[in-house]
């Protein structure tokens, strides 16, 4: 019995792990909804994301194979033989470090794409640099966005004619818009989940982020910094409409904005 | 093991051989209380390390209940706190639970018991030093971690306890009247960090003063053992990078307390105060907090690494594979360590170059630490193995570490870390370093050198069913967390359930609080068998596991001054069934070389 | 589940006794724990009256709204209490323990579920009082506690857990109510997941959070809300509190509920009507009680008089006059009151309660319909800082919220001064005015909210309702745009009637 804990080394719990982690799609515990991004920018972080967790579990596999058939091999030693004295071998360590080191430097470069796509000005796709619908305004605990009038751009100094939202940003879907995101208290985080977008919000300085809503729909939007005893309240939703329906939207958010209540 | 080894052990020396040559008549005060003793400061930390480990699992517990039935009853503590509310858990006090939960393990557990409580006992005794160079400041590093204590435990009662959390970004921590948690509490949580700071500043140029200094004769550099090694990187990183974080919280109480504003930019409004005036940078505080926190991360890893070479060298009765690029890659882990700081700040807002830059060093810091995975599997292979709990301990150290690092490549890459950023991902990342890797390095550490530390051993049966419920609690309450990142659910949130799209992992989340309940009592096996075998534990030889380091070439346990006699070292640590030395399988570092007169070289 | 759980885990596994005692203590704890029950809180004043009006008042308001974990409420007030009403279609006093009713159509299983018949209250309540007369015990009490026992939905007959008293206010045609608090249940659920950390559980706005915050959250037991729609004397109406939980208030830590289903949302207002109406109904009785008969009063008679059988005269007789009051008084002033606090919000919800402009809003840089010859801007900026509105004295000249009574000392309803200086709110909390220029309008920033701030008031504040008093329609309009042009005054200069012809009024150049 004492011999046969390599079981549970080998066998048993990365097995186990190895399981839970097939299982989980079918769960609903991997990515939020339908576990594909409703972004463009998120296709290809989730593509990033399961290429390491290929490389990965290949690692995992290899290493704890690895790990339980020394384990097995090193307590079913005969109580007669010794153990192999060896300080090591030269070969073995140049092999072990010079292919991961290549893989790892491969991983690294491979990612700087995407990378420099989503947050490098000069990468961004053309329609993003122009496309700035919205200020996005956290603060305890909420979202406040602040739109220019149709048909005029934003300005960093709020105008006359802004409309204002709370807990909704509406944008057109299938375009890369823009948001400016700042605070006006504590630092908070911009986080799209089934997007795959996060940025946080800095005291003191406006960020740009962007991104594309592949679809036209609901997403939902949490705050990801701790901000605050209230930091778990300020969920809002984005939703993307298409992009006819989106100019009607902000004409009739402009009507009921300047409203009077005047009935005749 | 332990019966063979009653019979093949060193001479049959057990602890009391000490009484004859050593007559100790210090006051019981400066012997066991403000001693300057290594050993006992070493234990002394490790009792108060202890304690205080149930005090941030009582922390840890409270957050899971939370997560797993939120805004229900808390056990024991609603009538104390929540009377107001019918015993509904109020958000505030849930924020100052997992800042002080982090707080109490990162500061007064992990940091002290690996460096304070292991680095102080095994130091002078693995190099063949009497005591530490410095034993008066060694005393004050440790009576400088109860300051901290005192200061952390007083922030939980001014109004909310600090809840900034354990990284206490301002503004949040820095505006004085922001939020719930920023008052005077949040000034005394960092006088304990200045504390905890000064504690460890005194510890570290200790060991490294000694290890430079005091290594007994024959001991080069090239012949420490790995535990040595280790302790002496994390030292240096300690020395280096913790100025930086005592001064940033010292920035940040002036911040706070006499409005500098270091972090403060001008024209923010909190809770309806006056506004700021401004002039600071909140990034800055990131900066500087993580330049030393993120080497602090391989603070809390790196003496576990190291005791984790020696305990599986000596389990396998085989030599280190690899022992110089062991040395070589802690050596880069602490390099690199000091240039991937930046990886906690991909989406801060920082200069997305910068993010680049941290995104390679950090992908590249995983090569180092594939490699001590390796070899760690090199040393086991072919080795002759017996599975007590040390080298239970010690396989799921590296079992665990295995999926801490990889789960950290994820994280690495700043695009995949663009979604998976403060979300559960990370928390299940860094608990598998910090209590999978970490914690059970600690567990096969104590079973190992407690014959050294107390002349006695502890229950290997008690030791091995702490390990399995352990384990099994470990992975039921962590494993699960990568789904929850993974789904998208963001960390320090006090009821996730409120956001559609996370409603579903509720069940997922009790599992996991099932799962924490059962590890949390666990460690109940611990302290039992940590304070039962004081006094039911069977009396240790002097080398219990025919160790070959130096440490137990001294009585167990040692007296003041540790050695009978002046050690001298003729090889390396990790000789074990050496060919050249056939009637016993392992060969002490201090034992003369009697039919070769040329020590045979060791690496 | 968690016993289960401790003892499949745990009692089976062999191992060394003294630990697993230990561990199965420690989980013991943990499942059974105390449970601690909330409860509504009393106000300080009801704490004030003498024992026995205390005692009375308070089994009045148990009797009313029950507690957060049983909360009921007259059947008068206008809340939405999510009952299933039924129809009594034939009654035989013979067969006491049944009724038949009139067909319903329900998803609702109606076993075992809560019945209460809806009387007409003032009938209901001359029964009673006819019982207390005669010394009988009350009927209408002893329908407490009646639950249906069996339900039979062919013949549609109702068999309940107990006898019905002789009542001949039990006829064919009384409606009924099955389950009838049922969304009240709900409400406090929701409450208490969302709200109440804050608001407190008697929704007197002291919850634990409460304390970190500036402003206070609201305190519901005045009936007070700020921002609303109604007139300046009216309640607040459901609409405005919804809007509020909707919009959140912008400027304080109300934050937006906006992603709460509708269906949450109502039945959150819901609770927090119930709660205020409970809030008003204690402190209506407290000044009908404590007018003549609360521990001060008393002190007051006693005060000077030394005599211990003077005393205990002047006690005895106090103590008498009460008694009689309270029995023959207070039934009466207890369910009048709450009739007419009910009426009171029936009447916020009606469409005539809405306060709306008469006139369209002016444009901004057109001619003032108040004053032709000066764009509306420039004649709101005359009105803000003239006589009539005196905007300025708390606002400050520039719209800063610096005017000069925030430097001052402020009286106190009740007579005195306060302590410090500046504004205070009806809850005696300080208040700042708003400062206009930060482009924060905490009730809402269409033209029409800020009209009927101007209109109604804020109310529980010193912010006063200028409507139909001080400033007419038009220049209400014109001090809106005003008002709303200010946080843009430094990057645009005044708006100026482009004619040159406009005479300018004395008092423009003056202030220029």
């Amino acid at each position: 019995m004492k011999r046969l804990w390599w079981i549970f080394f080998l066998m048993i719990w990365p097995v186990l792990a190895l399981v839970v982690c097939a299982m989980t799609p079918g769960l609903k515990w991997g990515f939020p909804g339908d576990g594909l991004s409703d972004s463009t920018i998120g296709v290809e972080i989730d593509h990033l994301f399961y290429v390491i967790l290929i490389i990965c579990t290949v690692v995992f596999i290899g290493t704890q194979v690895a790990m339980g058939y020394v384990l097995w091999t090193a307590s079913s030693r005969p109580a007669d033989r010794r153990a192999w004295y060896s300080h090591g071998n030269h070969k073995l360590e140049m092999i072990w470090t010079v292919i991961p080191g290549i893989i790892l430097l491969f991983l690294a470069l491979y990612q700087t794409r995407t990378w420099a796509e989503f947050r490098m000005n000069s990468a961004y796709p053309e329609a993003a640099k122009t496309n700035i619908i919205a200020e996005v305004n956290a603060r305890q605990f909420e979202w406040r966005m602040r739109y220019p009038a149709p048909g005029k751009t934003l300005e960093r100094k709020p105008q006359i004619d802004d409309m204002y939202q709370v807990n909704e940003l509406h944008v057109p879907a299938g375009t890369p818009v823009t948001i400016q995101l700042r605070t006006q208290d504590v630092q908070h985080s911009f986080f799209l989940p089934t997007m795959r977008i996060k940025q946080d919000a800095v005291p003191g300085m406006i960020i740009p982020v962007w991104f594309e809503a592949k679809e036209p729909g609901e997403y939902p939007l949490v705050c990801a910094e701790l901000c605050g005893w209230g930091h778990y309240k300020m969920g809002a939703i984005v939703i993307a409409h298409p992009p006819a329906e989106y100019e009607a939207y902000m004409k009739s958010l402009h009507e009921e904005q300047f409203e009077d209540g005047y009935i005749e | 093991m332990t019966s063979e080894v009653q019979t093949t052990g060193e001479h049959g020396d057990t602890g009391d051989s000490h009484c004859h040559h050593h007559v100790d008549n210090r006051w019981w005060i400066s012997k066991y209380v403000f001693s300057t003793d290594h050993k006992v400061i070493g234990i002394q930390f490790l009792f108060s390390t202890l304690f205080l480990m149930l005090v941030g699992g009582a922390f840890a517990l409270a957050i899971r209940w939370q997560l797993a039935f939120p805004n229900t009853q808390m056990p024991f503590v609603n009538t104390t706190f929540f009377a107001e509310t019918g015993g509904q858990i109020t958000p505030e006090f849930y924020t100052m639970l997992f800042t002080m939960h982090g707080t109490v393990m990162i500061f007064l557990v992990i940091i002290p018991i690996l460096a304070g409580a292991f680095g102080n006992f095994l130091i002078p005794l693995m190099i063949g030093a009497p005591d530490m160079a410095f034993p008066k400041l060694n005393m004050m590093s440790y009576w400088f971690m109860w300051p901290a204590a005192f200061c952390f435990g007083l922030s939980l009662f001014y109004e909310g306890g600090p809840a900034a959390g354990w990284t206490s970004y301002p503004i949040l921590a820095a505006i004085y009247d922001a939020a719930p948690g920023s008052g005077f509490a949040q000034t005394l949580w960092l006088m304990g960090i200045t504390f905890v700071g000064v504690s460890s500043m005194m510890g570290s140029i200790n060991y490294m003063t000694t290890i430079i200094n005091m290594r007994a004769p024959g001991m080069t550099f090239f012949r420490m053992p790995l535990t040595i090694w280790a302790m002496f990187i994390t030292a240096i990183l300690q020395a280096f990078a913790l100025p930086v974080l005592t001064a940033a919280g010292l920035m940040l109480i002036a911040d706070r307390e006499f409005g500098t504003c270091f972090f403060v930019p001008a024209g923010i409004v909190v809770n309806n105060a006056e506004s700021t005036v401004g002039g600071g940078q909140p990034l800055l505080w990131q900066h500087l907090f993580w330049f030393y926190s993120h080497p602090a991360v391989y603070i809390m890893l790196l003496p576990a690494m190291g005791m984790i070479s020696d305990m599986l060298s000596c389990m396998c009765r085989k030599p280190v594979f690899g022992y110089r690029p062991m040395v070589y890659s802690m050596s880069a882990i602490a390099g690199l360590g000091f240039i991937v700081w930046g990886h906690h700040m991909f989406i801060s807002g920082m200069n997305p170059a910068l993010g680049m830059t941290f995104m390679v060093a950090t992908i590249m810091i995983a090569l180092p630490s594939a490699i001590k995975v390796f070899n760690w599997i090199g040393t086991i292979w072919g080795g002759h193995i017996e599975f007590n709990t040390v080298t239970l301990n010690a396989v799921a150290f590296v079992s665990m570490f295995i999926v801490g690092g990889l789960s950290g490549i994820f994280m690495a890459a700043v695009p995949v870390d663009i979604y998976i950023h403060d979300t559960y991902f990370i928390v299940a990342h860094f608990h598998y370093i910090l209590f999978g890797a970490t914690l059970f390095g600690i567990f096969a550490a104590i079973q190992f050198w407690y014959p050294k530390m107390f002349g006695r051993m502890m229950s290997e049966r008690l030791g091995k069913l702490h390990f399995v419920l352990t384990f099994i609690g470990m992975n039921g309450t962590f494993f699960p967390m990568h789904m929850l990142g993974i789904a998208g659910m963001p960390r320090r949130y006090a009821n996730p359930y409120l956001h559609e799209y996370l409603e579903h992992l509720l069940p997922l989340n009790q599992f996991m609080t099932y799962s924490a309940i059962l590890m949390g009592a666990a460690q109940f096996l611990l302290l039992i068998n940590v304070f039962g075998s004081l006094i039911w534990g069977k009396k240790a030889p002097k080398n219990p596991w025919n160790a070959n380091g130096l440490e137990w070439q001294a009585p167990s346990p040692p007296p003041h001054g540790n050695f009978e006699t002046q050690p001298l070292v003729y090889r390396g640590p990790y000789e074990y069934s050496s060919p050249d030395h056939l009637d016993k399988d392992y060969w002490p570092q201090t034992e003369r070389e009697v039919y070769d007169p040329t020590p045979t070289s060791t690496v | 589940m968690l016993n289960r759980f401790v003892a499949q885990n745990f009692l089976s596994a062999p191992a060394n006794a003294s630990p697993w005692l230990l561990l199965v203590c420690l989980l013991a704890g943990l499942a059974g724990c105390e449970q601690v029950q909330s409860d509504f809180v009393f106000n300080e004043k009801t704490q004030e009256l003498l024992p026995e009006a205390e005692v009375k008042v308070k089994n009045t308001l148990v009797s009313s709204f029950g507690s957060p974990a049983q909360p009921t409420i007259p059947a008068f007030f206008p809340v939405d209490r999510g009952q299933i009403t039924l129809e009594i279609a034939d009654f035989d006093p013979e067969k006491p323990t049944e009724l038949l009713i009139e067909p319903v159509e329900t998803d609702v299983d109606l076993v075992g579920k809560k019945l209460q018949f809806l009387f007409d209250p003032e009938d209901q309540f001359d029964v009673t009082m006819e019982a207390i007369e005669e010394e009988l015990p009350d009927p209408i009490a002893e329908l407490d506690g009646i639950t249906i026992a069996a339900y039979d939905a062919e013949s549609g007959k109702l068999t309940l857990s107990k006898a019905l008293p002789d009542l001949e206010l039990i006829e064919p045609g009384l409606e009924l109510a099955a389950n009838p608090n049922y969304k009240l249940h709900q409400g406090q659920f929701l409450y208490e997941q969302h709200c109440q950390h804050c608001h407190g559980v008697s929704g007197s706005g002291d919850g634990p959070t409460a304390r970190y915050m500036e402003p206070k959250p609201r305190d519901y037991r005045k009936g007070i809300f700020k921002f609303t729609s109604t007139g300046s004397r009216d309640h607040v109406s459901t609409a405005d509190l919804k809007h509020i939980i909707v919009e959140g208030i912008p400027g304080t830590y109300m934050p937006s509920f906006k992603l709460l289903s509708d269906e949450s949302l109502d039945l959150i207002v819901n609770y927090v009507k119930f709660l205020a109406m409970r809030g008003e109904t204690e402190g209506m009785l407290n000044v009908e009680v404590g007018l003549d008969f609360n521990k001060k009063v008393l002190a007051d008679e006693l005060e000077g008089v030394t005599d211990p059988k003077e005393i205990e005269e002047i006690t005895t007789e106090f103590k008498e006059d009460m008694n009689e009051f309270l029995e023959v008084d207070y039934p009466e002033i207890a369910f009048f009151g709450q009739l007419d606090l009910a009426d009171a919000w029936i009447e916020a919800d009606n469409e005539d309660a809405i306060v709306y402009a008469s006139v369209p809003q002016t444009d901004p840089y057109g001619p003032s319909a108040a004053d032709p010859s000066l764009t509306s801007i420039e004649n709101g900026r005359i009105l803000y800082l003239g006589k009539d509105a005196q905007c300025a004295s708390c606002h400050g000249d520039g719209g800063k919220g610096d005017g000069f009574q925030t430097r001052q000392l402020q009286k106190r309803r009740e007579g005195g001064d306060f302590t410090v200086p500046g504004l205070h709110d009806d809850w005696y909390n300080p208040l700042k005015p708003r400062d206009l220029t930060s482009d924060i309008y905490r009730g809402g920033r269409r033209p029409i909210d800020v009209f009927r701030r101007i209109y109604v008031g804020i109310k529980g504040t010193p912010m006063p309702a200028f409507g139909g008093k001080s400033l007419t329609d038009q220049q209400i309009w014109d001090v809106v745009n005003y008002v709303m042009y200010l946080p843009h005054e430094d990057t645009m200069p005044i708006p100026k009637l482009p004619k040159a012809e406009a005479s300018e009024s004395p008092a423009v150049s003056s202030i220029e």
